[in-house]
């Protein structure tokens, strides 16, 4: 059968070449970071107001150092003072639409000489991702100030927490941060560590990889805009799971809509969220022979350390600290000496945080149970009174700083 | 694929294995720069879904 096949004639013309597969190789890996490149540098998020859940690691989507600065350079021109929000779901605005988001508030508040960009992700410390773009930024814009929310008697780490250390890592290996002693050693003895000897393999890899051939950037972008091709909740199978993440709007809910009543203070967690504010003290504080109640010289050694640590110290100075107290629904159910503890942590909080050389206010002791959407989250009218605050302290450190001259 | 070739005018058949290989080569790297996306991309489930 072969016999009555038509043949070529044998010569250079046939086969497999490889020299021209291996160039075609590195020509695409080239032409791919070169797109990857360019959709680092481009704002594809357009009419950004905060980071929904489709673009956050909530949906395995994963926005890169790059595409956060990109967002930023949209919002703010040089001219403005940048105020970046970071911090966790009470500043990303849970219980607050997007029309009455806290953040849109202190940008009015604040006025055309600002630029208020929020980049909070739910879950995160005050080390993360808003923190890194802001520090990467930092040369562009000199004349900025970076907000971010913490509980009460809490350190920090400073290569930040675990789910979106992964902008720490874009950051560092790429030489955006600042030279900062004990935070480069802190990264050695994590990265040296024995027992995450694979996990930091995988990171250093990851990372140069991604500086060489920015294959983050390119496939964010066409998840983005065209495809979407990890697995995730808003869709487990094809087509679902194809939807561009510009697809899915923000959906934050009001709280204090009435078909939303009965997600406003649930009994069904009131025992649990009880728990949790008396909880705030009873590991950090005693009771000394004395009958004073005082933070342990543990806890108090541990979070002056990990502040210190938390951010370079030219930095400390412009990060407004907002530490969040618990909703007033659950405190006027403590006892009067629970009360009077826990509004002595919150002081002792704030006077930590200010002796290691940060701005820092707390929020919510004049609150009332509308303010809040649960024990943490505010509503939109909570929100309303966080940006006064914030805009006051804001224009103070400014004027210190002397970004308006 | 010899029978595709014959189908290609002869001036142009000296081309048709480089520019192949050189196709095979630019879907190769689309394909590794994907796999490098996804396999960068964290194994452990985020904290709020863990939950």
């Amino acid at each position: 059968m072969s016999e009555n096949l038509p043949q070529l004639p044998p010569g250079p013309d046939q086969g497999f070449r490889p020299s021209w597969f291996l160039g075609g190789v590195a020509i695409g890996l080239a032409a791919l970071a070169f797109l990857g490149r360019q959709a680092g540098r481009t704002d594809y998020h357009p009419d950004f107001i905060r980071l929904v859940t489709a673009v956050t690691p909530e949906d395995n989507y994963y926005p890169t150092v790059d595409e956060l600065c990109s967002i930023v350079r949209t919002k703010c021109s040089p001219d403005q003072v940048l105020v970046i929000v970071g911090g966790n779901s009470i500043l990303a605005g849970v219980w607050q639409p997007a029309a009455e988001l806290w953040s849109e508030k202190l940008q009015a508040d604040l006025g055309p000489r600002y630029a208020v960009v929020n980049l909070a992700f739910r879950g995160s410390e005050p080390t993360d991702g808003g923190a890194v773009i802001a520090e990467a930024l930092r040369r562009e814009y000199p004349r900025q100030i970076y907000v971010a929310n913490e509980a009460l008697v809490t350190g920090e780490d400073t290569y930040g927490s675990d789910p979106y250390r992964f902008l720490f890592w874009q950051a560092y290996f790429s030489g955006r941060l600042m030279r900062f002693p004990i935070r480069d050693f802190r990264v050695r003895e994590y990265l040296l560590d024995k027992v995450r000897r694979k996990e930091s393999l995988d990171i250093v890899i990851r990372e140069l990889a991604d500086r060489v051939l920015r294959f983050h950037d390119l496939w964010n972008r066409i998840g983005y805009e065209h495809f979407f091709t990890v697995p995730n909740m808003y869709g487990g199978a094809i087509p679902e799971l194809l939807a561009p993440r510009r697809d899915f709007p923000d959906e934050e809910r009001d709280v204090t809509d009435p078909e939303l009543a009965d997600k406003w203070y649930p009994p069904s967690s009131e025992a649990a969220e009880l728990a949790i504010v008396r909880g705030t003290c009873q590991l950090t504080y005693e009771m000394t022979p004395g009958g004073v109640w005082e933070m342990t010289p543990a806890t108090r050694s541990e979070m002056h350390r990990t502040l210190m640590e938390a951010f370079p110290d030219p930095l400390k100075g412009r990060t407004l600290i907002l530490i969040s107290r618990s909703s007033p629904h659950y405190i006027s159910q403590l006892t009067p000496l629970e009360q009077a503890h826990y509004d002595q942590a919150a002081r002792e909080t704030v006077a930590i945080w200010k002796d290691v050389g940060y701005p820092c206010i707390d929020y919510g002791r004049d609150f009332g149970p509308e303010d809040f959407g649960d024990r943490t989250h505010l509503s939109k009218f909570g929100g309303k009174k966080l940006a006064d605050l914030v805009a006051v302290e804001i224009r103070e450190i400014a004027v210190r700083r002397g970004y308006l001259k | 694929m010899k029978f595709l070739v014959e189908k290609i005018p002869l001036r142009l058949r000296p081309c048709v294995y480089p520019a192949v290989s050189f196709v095979a080569g630019l879907a190769v790297a689309l394909i590794l720069n994907y796999i490098f996306y996804r396999v960068g991309l964290p194994s452990k489930p985020f904290i709020y879904v863990a939950f």
